[in-house]
């Protein structure tokens, strides 16, 4: 992440402060701007971790009716006398949806270059 | 628009390095400043510290007759054109331009007006949707130029705008510089390290070596009246002919020996320069611009104004012919020489000398020196200049 905020240039910053930005404003109009990019990906990756973890979530919720997806699905598995295999599958591809349908929405941001034609050369 | 006063300003790093040392200079109220000097000379540095995005370790600067050493950038009221334009990538040409209007909270259609006025000024009316990354090189400098001019600063800054342009939008650009500036009549700063720059754009020009000003005057002092061997040398293309010449007595009057060659000190000169006097059995470096020459067989000069030398190479540009020659003789080398040797470097044909001196003349085209002719030169003696071999200092009074 700090790679990324490396890449933009230091120029605008000591631009902006010249047309009158302070501190705050720099890094709110400027800074915050351009690296949108590497933002959308740290909230897709913490996002996706979140919705996908089992261990912490089948022990603190414990009430049938609170569990997570992920608990849930796994409870289908869990009696080795009733697997419900299949019903799992399905359920796994449903799980993914909500997941394809945040990345169509943020795709758009994931771009490189953002900062071209800032700086030549 | 304001008058910028360095007083005294100095610029020391962490690391010891000494940037900036005692540099003073008034710019007047819209006066276009040009700092010119060799890379690493700390022109940059000194247009940072007006610019407030250096510190300034000694010394004050004033601005409008307000001491600013310990006011913000945004505090200055200035503006600033950087090398790399340092457009905002995310926003409109427009919004480019306005965001510093957009800060002062000005009013949208006092914004509007002045973009406008700007773009249309620039020619850039029809690229105000754009954004920075669709446009040219010359349009983002023009971009750059526009950011500044709406602001309406006391002083513009420029740093370098032109040397990420190709040589022809260069020259182009440089006289809408020139062309825009004045018509704003705003008090201007420019760093560049391209002496023609220089002597082009500034009503004065401030030469720097090694953080140290060397000469500070208008284009022509600067070329007619070089303060030193480092000045003569930078300050012109080709830069001044220097060679080691033994003054002597002869009669009343002096004479310069060199290369087998005399010349005569002409009355006048030596009147001019009595410290000539002094130099009588001494050597000093004399200097000759290389439109001060000409070919003798053109125009046969008085007994004790030629040289003889034998032609290296010729450039027949049109209006002129570069002679390159050579003759036997000492040539001087100081720190100065090399520097703008090393400056002068990249892009300039170099043809090292077997023995001697090289220098550079031009010639009317009428001239018919082919290379390998032994020829000889009439030197303009009124013209020739005069240093100090010790100092590098000019010899005047």
């Amino acid at each position: 992440m700090k790679g990324y905020f490396d890449t933009i240039p230091i120029d605008l910053d000591e631009s902006a402060r010249i047309d009158g930005a302070g501190h705050f404003r720099v890094f709110a109009d400027l800074i915050m701007r351009l690296a949108l990019p590497i933002l959308v990906v740290v909230f897709f990756v913490s996002f996706q971790s979140t919705f996908n973890e089992l261990p912490i979530a089948q022990v603190t919720l414990s009430d049938q009716q609170n569990t997570t997806a992920a608990v849930g699905l796994n409870s289908l598995v869990a009696n080795p006398l009733i697997q419900e295999w299949g019903l799992m599958a399905a359920g796994g591809v449903m799980m993914s949806i909500p997941l394809f349908t945040l990345f169509l929405l943020t795709q758009k941001s994931l771009v490189t270059g953002l900062t071209a034609g800032a700086v030549k050369g | 628009m304001a008058t910028v006063e360095l007083d005294n300003l100095n610029k020391v790093y962490e690391n010891g390095f000494h940037a900036v040392q005692d540099l003073s200079i008034d710019v007047d109220d819209g006066e276009f400043l040009v700092m010119v000097g060799p890379s690493g000379c700390g022109k940059s540095t000194a247009l940072r510290m007006v610019a407030g995005l250096e510190d300034i370790s000694t010394g004050e600067l004033r601005i409008g007759g307000r001491r600013v050493n310990d006011v913000d950038p945004q505090g200055r009221d200035i503006a600033m054109v950087f090398q790399s334009y340092a457009l905002y990538p995310h926003m409109s040409v427009a919004d480019n331009m306005a965001y510093g209007l957009k800060l002062r909270r000005m009013p949208k259609d006092q914004i509007n007006a002045r973009v406008n006025k700007a773009a249309e000024m620039l020619e850039l009316t029809h690229l105000l949707d754009r954004k920075p990354k669709q446009l040219s090189g010359g349009q983002r400098q023009r971009v750059a130029m526009g950011r500044s001019i709406v602001r309406e600063p006391q002083v513009f800054l420029m740093d370098e705008p032109l040397s990420n342009l190709d040589a022809k939008l260069r020259v182009q650009m440089r006289a809408e510089i020139s062309a825009v500036v004045r018509a704003l009549n705003t008090t201007t700063m420019y760093v560049t390290h391209d002496q023609i720059e220089a002597m082009t754009m500034g009503d004065r020009m401030a030469i720097l070596k090694a953080g140290k000003l060397q000469q500070l005057g208008t284009p022509s002092e600067c070329y007619d009246t070089p303060d030193n061997i480092f000045v003569a040398q930078f300050v012109g293309s080709p830069p001044m002919n220097l060679v080691t010449a033994k003054v002597n007595r002869a009669g009343d009057g002096l004479e310069l020996e060199f290369g087998g060659s005399t010349l005569q000190i002409p009355a006048s000169v030596v009147a001019e320069r009595p410290a000539l006097q002094q130099y009588a059995g001494r050597t000093v470096a004399l200097g000759v611009r290389s439109e001060d020459m000409e070919d003798a067989s053109l125009r046969p000069g008085a007994p004790g104004s030629s040289i003889k030398g034998t032609v290296n190479l010729t450039e027949a540009l049109g209006s002129e012919i570069v002679v390159h020659f050579t003759f036997p003789g000492e040539p001087v080398v100081t720190e100065d020489t090399k520097l703008v040797a090393e400056d002068h470097k990249e892009g300039e044909l170099h043809i090292v000398a077997d023995k001697g001196v090289r220098w550079v003349a031009s010639f009317a085209p009428r001239s018919r020196v082919r290379m390998g002719d032994d020829i000889e030169i009439v030197v303009d003696v009124e013209r020739v200049h005069y240093f100090d071999p010790e100092t590098s200092q000019a010899i005047r009074a």
